[in-house]
């Protein structure tokens, strides 16, 4: 009971003043004037797939304290029978989601659980991937930062954005295209969008006599922007060469393997169930390549965000904005189902990359729209004239995160050693989702078998063979078909 | 207290705007509970359909049914679980159809431990057909340069009636094309690894049983001299090794690239004659992207070179071809017909030009040079057949996906041929689906 309540009170004393911050900047977003940066002369943008901020970020607040984080165990969500699944840790590269978590629109719904007195409680991510057919524990579970070397490295040594949202509660498709084109043209699930929808964010780009492009691998291709013309695309070694030869685009837009490649590149885009590991590779592959030339770094911000969560728990509530999308004399709207476009999606990671960012963690609310509004400020002009859609108009740019410094040439304490894929250890410590395990099952036999649970004492429970030996026990008695008669 | 008022701890304090009635979603189309089973097959027949009737209730029942049949066809086409397929069995069989099954085995295994597997049949209306299974494995725990070792394990059957033979040896004329038959059937194991600076080395061990098939013109015109290996069916063992190297080691669009691959394989016959041999395999491309407005320059050379064990020879069906199509589906001498030249040694070499001219189209042009031959020692320079030729191309995400073909040569004048690869740069979700 007391996780419950601890995580109030700290979001009484932290969340309410970082709200305050957010909603102040929120308002302010109104049309801002032309702010180029003269430093800046490319923007990079990795786009990874469905994870959230908790359950990629969220447990650095252990080692980053202003960070909206969690800690196992202070938040849950009910499954059908009213289990209780804590947050917890000791989330699997690979493995953890058999069944891919549902992240439709009407999924979204369910997994944010709104309810007319309030807003999202955040409480139907276990039970709709419980409908789904997967293990609704497997939805709540986080990563240790030291599982993931190359994101934790430059997180702590770059800048967090801790209030970054996907920019609709649905899929792949509309997210992406807010971040191409700074909308999702009225739409909320998958398919194909793009069609007659002009050249986005890329033919602005050109029409104003800068380059950009979509870097690619060769068996997986873009999502959904393909139909550009051929200036506008690259492959990855394309990108590594573009950087090292100081020939990168204004905009480069680097879309991650999305399957196991037939040169036997494994698939990085981290969407479950590939391996998050590789995709962690791929993220320091990808700032690896713009330092390989020191020019190219000093005149680059790069943005590594996911698409959308994917289904995977977040604990914020996605914010609804003052405004909905559309142009300012025609909102978009959906009427079955009803939806107007000012709710956010779920809270996914954000790291700005550059230079002239200091460490630490911004609160800004940022949604993808801001991707393509950052780019049009600075390599285009300003919004009011160039943004066609009200949601890239009113966005906060990633401008305004660059400070007035000496640009930083100093390196992550990072070698590019990544962990082996992890041996299941023999007498290595418990994992969090293993200890609750424990818990749930030592509260039916409390329920159950009292006696027997007076002699099941669970926080005696230290090593993985110990949870095995506890559960083997407790399950014997609850069920004699285990092996106890 | 939170709790006593049964709410959730995940919390409001974060909303940003004041609570609100959050907007009255209708939800028609809600995801359908799944009943698990340990049967993989069932279940992952039950998901597919789940999947599919939401999407056909999303196209009844909500806005915009376009976007929503698109999914839906998508659904039908890929992913895991049963779907129809399209193409061809071979060059020559005319379309097929079918059906493929995808499956996960052990899906809750990590990426080492983890494969999957692939069944398909097709069958095309002029009797070819062809069945086959694959497993793949990617060992994740191992990576150079992001790239991983991969098992695979294949098996596959083919049924084709009619495939033309002309004779062996380059003089060999139009007019000589008599008909065969082949059933086929292969079982193989590869394990690929990476290596630093650019190198795979691959490791292959195969079983391989052929029943070659004479129709009667086949018969009286042909005998063992002209085509080794007519009478009997054959069973190989094939051990096999392959090494690659790639410049730049990712794919690129611009600039210089190369990939040079050399194979040597042991063709041990164990059942049907005389008829075991060594083959060595090589071949280099090298590219030299210039940009979209430029253009493309690309080389292209491939070497077979059979060395029959003493006593021995190479069966006519287990020779290289060279003309239009092979059946591997590979194009080279595009002004000649398909399998048109065949004998135990090749080697061909192609240069080409491809630019776009209005996306999504472009052109290429392409020459190429090429010969078989019964011993190494004919493949000179003299003698080359030699072919050149134009093609509309179809690009996506700046690179040839299909193209469709005019081959001419000087003595057997123009040839048509349509190409596609199978990659997915389309990104117009098909493809891509499963992942997402």
């Amino acid at each position: 009971m007391t996780f419950g309540r601890r995580a109030w009170l700290s979001l009484m004393a932290r969340g309410s003043v970082l709200a305050a911050g957010a909603r102040v900047r929120a308002v302010e977003a109104q049309p801002t004037p032309y702010a180029a940066d003269p430093r800046i002369k490319h923007i990079v943008v990795l786009m990874l797939e469905n994870r959230s901020f908790d359950h990629m970020l969220g447990l650095l607040m252990r080692d980053i304290p202003d960070l909206r984080g969690v800690t196992p165990g202070a938040y849950f969500n009910d499954a059908k029978d009213g289990t209780r699944f804590y947050v917890t840790d000791g989330a699997a590269y690979q493995g953890q989601f058999p069944v891919d978590p549902p992240h439709e629109f009407e999924n979204v719904h369910d997994q944010l659980a709104g309810s007319e007195l309030g807003g999202p409680s955040m409480g139907g991510f276990a039970l709709s991937y419980q409908r789904n057919g997967g293990n609704p524990a497997s939805i709540m579970r986080c990563f240790r930062p030291e599982q993931l070397p190359a994101l934790t490295a430059l997180a702590k040594h770059y800048l967090i954005c801790d209030n970054w949202f996907s920019s609709v509660p649905g899929p792949t498709a509309p997210n992406r295209q807010f971040a191409h084109f700074g909308t999702s043209f009225g739409q909320v699930k998958s398919g194909i969008i793009w069609l007659g929808h002009g050249k986005g964010i890329y033919g602005r780009l050109d029409g104003a006599g800068r380059r950009s492009k979509i870097y690619y691998f060769r068996e997986s291709g873009t999502f959904g922007m393909t139909f550009l013309g051929s200036k506008y695309f690259g492959l990855y070694g394309d990108f590594v060469a573009d950087c090292r030869s100081g020939r990168l685009p204004e905009y480069a837009f680097v879309e991650p393997p999305y399957n196991d490649q037939a040169d036997r590149t494994v698939a990085a885009d981290q969407h479950p169930d590939h391996s998050v590991l590789a995709g962690d590779r791929f993220i320091w592959d990808v700032y690896r390549a713009i330092r390989s030339n020191p020019d190219v770094w000093r005149s680059t911000l790069l943005l590594v965000v996911w698409d959308e969560h994917g289904g995977i728990f977040d604990h914020v509530p996605p914010p609804r904005l003052p405004y909905g999308d559309g142009t300012p004399d025609t909102p978009f709207e959906i009427a079955a189902p009803r939806f107007d476009f000012r709710r956010l999606g779920v809270r996914v990671g954000a790291i700005v990359v550059s230079p002239y960012v200091k460490p630490g963690v911004d609160h800004t609310l940022f949604e993808h729209a801001a991707i393509p509004a950052t780019v049009t400020e600075q390599f285009i002009g300003p919004r009011r004239d160039h943004a066609p859609f009200l949601r890239e108009r009113n966005a906060n740019t990633l401008l305004d995160l660059l400070a007035p410094m000496s640009p930083r040439m100093d390196w992550p304490d990072f070698k590019s050693t990544f962990p082996p894929t992890p041996a299941r250890p023999v007498n290595g410590p418990p994992s969090g989702f293993q200890l609750e395990h424990v818990r749930e099952v030592h509260a039916v036999l409390a329920r159950d078998h009292p006696d027997i649970a007076r002699e099941c004492d669970p926080t005696t429970v230290r090593t993985a063979p110990e949870v095995a030996a506890f559960l083997g026990r407790a399950m014997s008695a609850i069920d004699p078909r285990n092996g106890r008669a | 207290m939170l709790l006593m008022l049964g709410l959730a701890p995940a919390g409001h304090a974060q909303t940003l705007d004041p609570p609100v009635p959050s907007p009255t979603t209708s939800n028609p189309c809600p995801s359908r509970d799944i009943p698990s089973s340990s049967n993989l097959l069932v279940r992952s027949l039950v998901t597919q359909w789940a999947l599919l009737a939401q999407d056909l209730c999303k196209v009844r029942e909500w806005d915009h049914p376009w976007p929503n049949t698109q999914e839906l066809l998508v659904d039908v086409l890929v992913g895991r679980g049963l779907h129809p397929t399209g193409g061809i069995v071979v060059p020559g069989s005319g379309p097929a159809a079918g059906l493929a099954l995808n499956l996960d085995w052990n899906e809750r295994a990590l990426a080492d431990g983890r494969f999957a597997t692939n069944f398909e049949a097709r069958g095309s209306e002029n009797g070819f057909w062809e069945a086959g299974a694959r497993l793949q494995t990617l060992f994740a725990a191992y990576v150079e340069n992001g790239r991983s070792p991969q098992f695979t394990l294949t098996a596959k059957h083919w049924d084709l009636p009619q495939l033309p033979f002309y004779g062996l040896g380059n003089d060999t004329s139009e007019h000589s094309r008599t008909l065969f038959g082949l059933r086929a059937t292969e079982i193989a194991s590869s394990l690929d690894v990476p290596l630093p600076l650019g190198f795979t080395l691959a490791a292959e061990l195969a079983g391989l049983w052929f029943d070659p098939e004479s129709s009667a013109t086949f018969g009286t015109v042909n005998n063992e001299a002209t085509a080794p290996g007519l009478h009997g069916d054959t069973a190989y063992v094939r051990p096999r090794v392959v090494a690659t190297w790639r410049y730049p080691i990712a794919d690129v669009l611009y600039g210089f690239s190369t990939v040079a691959t050399v194979s040597y394989e042991l063709d041990q016959a164990l059942r049907g004659g005389p008829y075991s041999f060594d083959r060595l395999e090589a071949r280099w491309s090298a590219g030299l992207g210039l940009g979209p407005d430029i253009g493309a320059l690309r080389f292209t050379s491939h070497l077979t070179i059979s060395d029959p064990h003493a006593g021995n020879r190479v069966p006519f069906y287990r020779q290289p071809t060279l003309g239009g199509a092979d059946i591997n589906d590979e194009n080279f001498l595009r002004g000649y017909r398909d399998y048109r030249f065949r004998a135990p040694n090749m080697i061909v070499y192609e240069i080409s030009y491809e630019r776009q001219i209005i996306d999504p189209l472009g052109f290429r042009l392409f020459a190429e040079a090429g010969k078989v031959g019964l011993r190494p020692g004919d493949l000179g320079f003299h003698g080359l057949k030699s072919s050149v030729g134009v093609a509309a191309t179809f690009r996506l995400g700046g690179a040839t996906v299909a193209e469709i073909s005019l081959g001419w040569s000087a003595r057997e004048g123009v040839h048509a041929y349509a190409t596609g690869n199978t990659n997915n740069a389309g990104g117009v979700n098909v493809g891509l689906r499963g992942v997402f």
